[in-house]
């Protein structure tokens, strides 16, 4: 994925520059490059008058965003409380063994984010797992390799 | 084509014809499209409306509208067939030419797709009978099943804004203060601070500008009220940020809500957009001299946001660490300029007490409690759902009388309420009425509603530890006590529930929860031992079993228990052994399993597996 | 003044004091870890924490950031305020065991053993952020500031490169109380010669505190004349005797705020130079017709414009204010939220109420403009004219009569107000 200026500038315009929307921009550039890329940042610190060691000080604490590329596929195990009394934690346990990577990394051929998430609150369907914005409820261990063959 | 309402008279008259057009008697299947439904296919269901009507070409009059949240998540995708309101659940796009040949005709049920009492065995067929709903009163999130959030005309037809443009016409700014403080409402988002005082604080504070703010990061795990209200009745939330405006004398509201919430997030622009459209907000709204615009930010992904001071640092753009609030943010918030918070219920309360009044207001609810609250009623439970009840309600008549108990016949523990700040009350306590006072006394609190039960195969103590891990993982980490503290005691926690806790164990986390009590920056540090406290104060036995008898009396820590194969019960089905990770268990088909305890993670997945129950925990 | 209690004797203190400030004052002594009285209080070492008892009720504060209220009785010492600074201590002692400092104050308190788990104990960062502050508030450089969050947060430079942001003026090290920061000389050595950003220049003039200086020692400030010169000259450290930062930060003048890291013209529009492009916006003078305009124009973006053009207009009913571009050049952005609502402008003059961007190759005209000191007289003058005329303006309380009034007035005195603000114009 290239670093493409172009795309932060396009962003930037969309928030009219505005400094107060800096998490709004990371977001976006987030959605379109799908990590936050050093150049970027280093562009927008310019763009907007705020020093880089405090767009990097928002980028590392807000949990949403990533430094490094991202996997083609995002797998979001829920933790929120519903879904821990219902066993998630031992889905997000197995997932993790299962693809070799802890929550919060990537697998090594990039196709899979394996990604901790407090309460989407689908808590009905507990416990929860959400690929790319698809929910899957009710889970358990068992089911695991079926879903993810699809995306395999 | 949307009309640029310009005065109070013209909006009036645009409700009054938009209600004569619509026929209240017309057939209308409303569908639920809340987050929960659509995970479990509310959308093809929808679509499967549409088609079939299409296909069918016939009964132009039948009107499908998909609606925010019902609340009865378990049973999704509902569909309630109107104006009878007969509840269907679980439809599948298979049901649906079915319940429109009915509709279509006129008549008829489809008991399949009704509720079951469970105990009866009876069908219930209007939504307002069952269980579930009876006992509720739903004021405040009643309307979700009735309007289409992204139509404002759905809105303005029931009667909304309704409530602007009494404030507008008729009240004064002290007016409208006095009314909410009278109203006795308190604020939904976890504290309780009265909200009419709050505002006329803010009112009195000086400075350039003033800011309201909504806060919809609701980021208690296991509550979800919030969203599905910005979800399902987003113009409730606007109208009671407008009045708020008025009475305050603001120009600029923001709405910070988590990204984790896309729909929320979308229904809610779409609603800020029509309302500009429409001219209920913008400058000099309805010729009133009322200017007033709302802007949304979507959060980053921060627990700790929902604090007010961090809330607003990162309205700023600024990391979202919180600041003492010796000034309050009444004085100095946003950017330094008198701002006032309140969460989204409290918002949608208002449209509510400036329509029907404060004597009809302030007779719901408890002395100190007025009003009702939502509560999302999660984890073991046969009724996982958002429910609208009366403040003082007891637990047990929400979690057995709404709720329905617990499932598979097991035996209720503890039910936590007030997410992460809240506590874990037990069995003895299920006739405490819930109100802000109460819970609090109770060593809980009410926070934003979340509600999760918890039966007999939960272990209090991994409860405790999963609460202080999600607060290490959560904590801005600004102030010692609060990330210092949680960090040991995630290790102390961690270390009674692997079975290695020691003597002294106990008293160490109360001295440490006493001082974080006392001396954390904010509300998040300041609360964060009370699922520790509460688990220790009610549940104190399943500590020392951990530590003295290196047990865990819900079968749950994982070190502390083992697996293995009952070899009467075993069929030699093999689903066991298809699901292992580890490849512990061996056997040949038809004949009994073996389990290898040392291979064994542990992960469970062999026990969900097996149909037989031979699968055993010890 | 403020009259109230501490430790059971009658104390007084001047309004807004902190009672950290006062308790120093009277000579109590409280311990801090991230206070610093050149720094903004952070209170996140909570080491400073007291007992406050007011109409009755109980609570603990920190002292560094309480603002002294009358009547309330303070306890600085007390058996609760002792357990907390002992738990504390036991605490970060846990996280940075070789830690000086806490040693010695544990041993103040009186303390023995350490019922926590250490995890790393070559740790000293206590994370007080007085680095972090001291680059931002006193330095400017902002070349650190923390990352992650919860027990990850740390004290690092952006990406954990060195920065170019970096001056190597050694205020972090020098401030920092437990030796967790150390200046590497090579390093050192690279930063100053680095090729980014800004390069080759001397600290002393990056810091703004000389004019003009061509190192002829290959940045080895240790060989350095001026380098010693500056360190002797205003001990302990230059940064902290100077604090250039302090400096550019705005202040109120007569009520009105002035930016003095801005350039200013005669039609008070304040310039910010920026990468390849101009920021511009109304000063904290010529925004009070903000308040009564009905609409402002703008360019569009990516219009082009010549000098003399204009670049924005106030419109109120008949009445026009017409500002033009000192500058040709090419729109940017423009700022649209002020488009909604014109009053931002005189709400947020200097940051949220700017007016529009413009890409130009014409900065050294801006750089003549008036900046410094001489912006600040020329602002304290008109100021002081507008300041009768507009009595009140701050009052808002904002009721909606407030509004309308405010609007009203600037409405009436529309032209005597340009007439004292816009003599020199154009």
């Amino acid at each position: 994925m290239l670093t493409d200026l172009g795309t932060v500038n396009e962003i930037l315009e969309k928030h009219g520059y505005q400094r107060a929307s800096l998490i709004g921009i990371l977001q976006d550039i987030q959605s379109r490059m799908n990590y936050l890329p050093r150049k970027a940042l280093l562009h927008l610190s310019r763009c907007l008058d705020i020093p880089l060691a405090e767009i990097y000080e928002v980028a590392t604490f807000y949990k949403a965003f990533h430094l490094e590329p991202k996997g083609r596929h995002t797998i979001q195990v829920c933790l929120g409380t519903a879904c821990h009394v219902r066993g998630s934690r031992r889905i997000l346990s197995y997932l993790e063994s299962l693809l070799e990577v802890k929550a919060g990394g990537t697998t090594k051929d990039l196709s899979f984010s394996l990604e901790t998430v407090n309460c989407l609150g689908a808590c009905a369907l507990g416990p929860l797992l959400v690929i790319d914005r698809k929910y899957y409820g009710k889970m358990s261990t068992n089911r695991m390799e079926e879903i993810l063959k699809k995306y395999r | 084509m949307s009309p640029h309402l310009k005065t109070i008279s013209e909006l009036r008259s645009f409700r009054e014809n938009l209600k004569r057009s619509r026929d209240p008697r017309s057939p209308c299947i409303t569908v639920c499209s809340g987050t929960g439904c659509q995970a479990c296919g509310a959308l093809e269901v929808l679509e499967a409306f549409r088609e079939k009507i299409r296909e069918m070409g016939v009964n132009q009059e039948i009107e499908i509208r998909a609606t925010g949240c019902h609340g009865f998540c378990e049973r999704g995708p509902l569909v309630v067939i109107r104006p009878q309101k007969i509840c269907y659940m679980n439809v599948s796009p298979e049901d649906v030419s079915e319940i429109l040949h009915q509709v279509a005709k006129g008549g008829g049920v489809i008991e399949r797709l009704l509720y079951q009492d469970p105990m009866t065995k009876q069908r219930i067929l209007y939504e307002e009978e069952i269980p579930f709903y009876k006992f509720q009163r739903r004021i405040v999130f009643g309307s979700n099943g009735e309007i289409d959030p992204t139509n404002i005309d759905d809105y303005i037809g029931i009667g909304g804004y309704q409530a602007l443009e009494k404030v507008l016409s008729t009240m004064t700014p002290e007016e409208v203060i006095q009314t909410i403080k009278a109203s006795g409402l308190r604020g939904r988002g976890g504290g309780g601070f009265p909200t009419g005082i709050k505002w006329e604080a803010c009112r009195r504070a000086k400075g350039r500008e003033k800011f309201i703010i909504c806060n919809a990061d609701e980021g208690d795990p296991g509550a979800y009220m919030d969203r599905s209200l910005l979800e399902g009745n987003p113009h409730s939330v606007i109208e009671g940020m407008l009045i708020g405006a008025y009475a305050i004398g603001s120009e600029e509201g923001y709405v910070y809500v988590r990204n984790e919430y896309p729909l929320a997030v979308s229904n809610l622009s779409c609603a800020i957009d029509q309302a500009r459209a429409y001219g209920l907000l913008g400058r000099n709204i309805l010729s009133s001299g009322l200017n007033f615009q709302i802007k949304i930010n979507r959060g980053g992904g921060a627990f700790v946001c929902g604090e007010s001071t961090a809330l607003m640092a990162s309205l700023e753009g600024r990391v979202g660490e919180p600041r003492a609030k010796y000034i309050h943010t009444v004085e100095q918030g946003l950017w330094n300029q008198p701002s006032n918070l309140n969460n989204v219920e409290t918002w949608a309360n208002i449209p509510l007490i400036i329509n029907r009044g404060v004597e009809w207001y302030s007779s719901i609810g408890t002395e100190g409690s007025k009003g009702t609250k939502i509560f999302s009623l999660v984890g073991k439970i046969n009724h996982t759902g958002l429910v609208e009840v009366p403040m003082g309600m007891t637990l047990r008549q929400i979690i057995f009388d709404i709720g329905g108990g617990i499932p598979k016949n097991k035996r209720f523990k503890a039910v936590q309420t007030g997410g992460p700040s809240g506590g874990c009350l037990p069995e003895a306590l299920l006739d405490l009425p819930v109100d802000f006072d109460r819970l609090q006394e109770a060593g809980s609190m009410m926070g934003s509603g979340g509600m999760i039960v918890m039966d007999e195969d939960n272990c209090m103590v991994d409860m405790a530890r999963y609460f202080v891990q999600f607060l290490e993982e959560e904590s801005c980490g600004k102030c010692t006590p609060c990330r210092e503290g949680l960090y040991q005691m995630g290790r102390i926690l961690n270390r009674i529930c692997r079975g290695e806790g020691r003597e002294g164990d106990i008293e160490l986390l109360e001295d440490l929860s006493l001082v974080m009590l006392e001396s954390s920056l904010c509300g998040l540090g300041l609360t964060a031992p009370n699922p520790v406290l509460s688990t220790l104060r009610y549940f104190r036995d399943e500590y020392e079993a951990h530590i003295q008898e290196r047990r865990c009396p819900a079968k749950f820590c994982r070190e502390l228990i083992s697996f293995s194969i009952h070899p009467e019960k075993c069929t030699g089905c093999g689903a066991c052994a298809k699901v292992c990770p580890a490849q512990a268990i061996t056997g040949e088909r038809k004949k009994v399993h073996l389990l290898e305890s040392q291979k064994c993670v542990k992960c469970r997945a062999c026990f969900e597996a097996c149909k037989f129950d031979a699968v055993i925990i010890s | 003044m403020v009259s109230l209690t501490i430790n059971g004797k009658k104390v007084r203190g001047s309004e807004g004091s902190t009672l950290l400030e006062l308790c120093r004052e009277k000579g109590i002594s409280i311990p801090t870890l991230c206070y610093h009285p050149d720094l903004s209080p952070q209170g996140s070492c909570r080491l400073c924490t007291v007992e406050v008892f007011k109409d009755g009720k109980r609570r603990m504060v920190t002292a560094c950031n309480f603002p002294i209220q009358s009547g309330i009785e303070v306890w600085t010492h007390s058996s609760p305020v002792l357990r907390v600074r002992r738990l504390l201590i036991e605490l970060l002692l846990a996280r940075c065991p070789e830690a000086n400092v806490l040693q010695t104050l544990a041993r103040e308190l009186g303390m023995e053993g350490n019922r926590f788990y250490t995890k790393d104990p070559k740790e000293r960062c206590i994370l007080c952020g007085l680095c972090i502050r001291t680059c931002r508030e006193i330095v400017g450089a902002n070349a650190i500031g923390f990352s992650q969050r919860g027990t990850a947060k740390k004290v690092s430079t952006p990406f954990e490169v060195d920065s170019d942001q970096c001056i190597a003026c050694g205020a972090c090290e020098f401030i920092c109380p437990t030796g967790a920061i150390q200046m590497e000389m090579d390093r050192i050595r690279k930063i100053k010669t680095s090729d980014t950003g800004m390069k080759r220049y001397c600290r002393y003039m990056r810091l703004g505190l000389i004019d003009f200086m061509i190192c002829s020692n290959g940045f080895e400030c240790w060989r350095c004349e001026l380098d010693q010169r500056m360190e002797d000259q205003f001990p302990p450290h230059p940064v902290f005797a100077l604090k250039p930062a302090k400096k550019r930060i705005p202040l109120e003048i007569e009520s009105f705020i002035f930016h003095p890291d801005l350039f200013y013209d005669d039609q008070h529009l304040w310039f910010k130079p920026m990468d390849s492009w101009i920021k511009v916006g109304l000063d904290g003078l010529s925004s009070v017709f903000a308040l009564a305009a009905d609409s402002i124009w703008l360019p569009s973006e990516g219009e082009h414009i010549r000098e003399g053009e204009e670049i924005a207009q106030f419109i109120q009913e008949d009445k026009k204010l017409i500002f033009i571009s000192p500058i040709t050049g090419k729109v940017l952005g423009i700022n649209r939220d002020i488009l909604e609502s014109p009053s931002l402008a005189w709400r947020d003059p200097y940051h949220r109420g700017w007016l529009l961007m413009i890409q130009s190759e014409e900065k050294e005209k801006i750089y003549r403009l008036y900046s410094g000191e001489r912006a600040k007289e020329w602002f304290t003058e008109r100021a002081k004219e507008m300041k009768p005329i507009l009595k009140d303006l701050e009052e808002t309380g904002a009721s909606k009569d407030r509004e309308v009034w405010r609007k009203e007035e600037i409405q009436k005195k529309w032209i005597f107000l340009t007439r004292i603000l816009f003599s020199n114009k154009p």
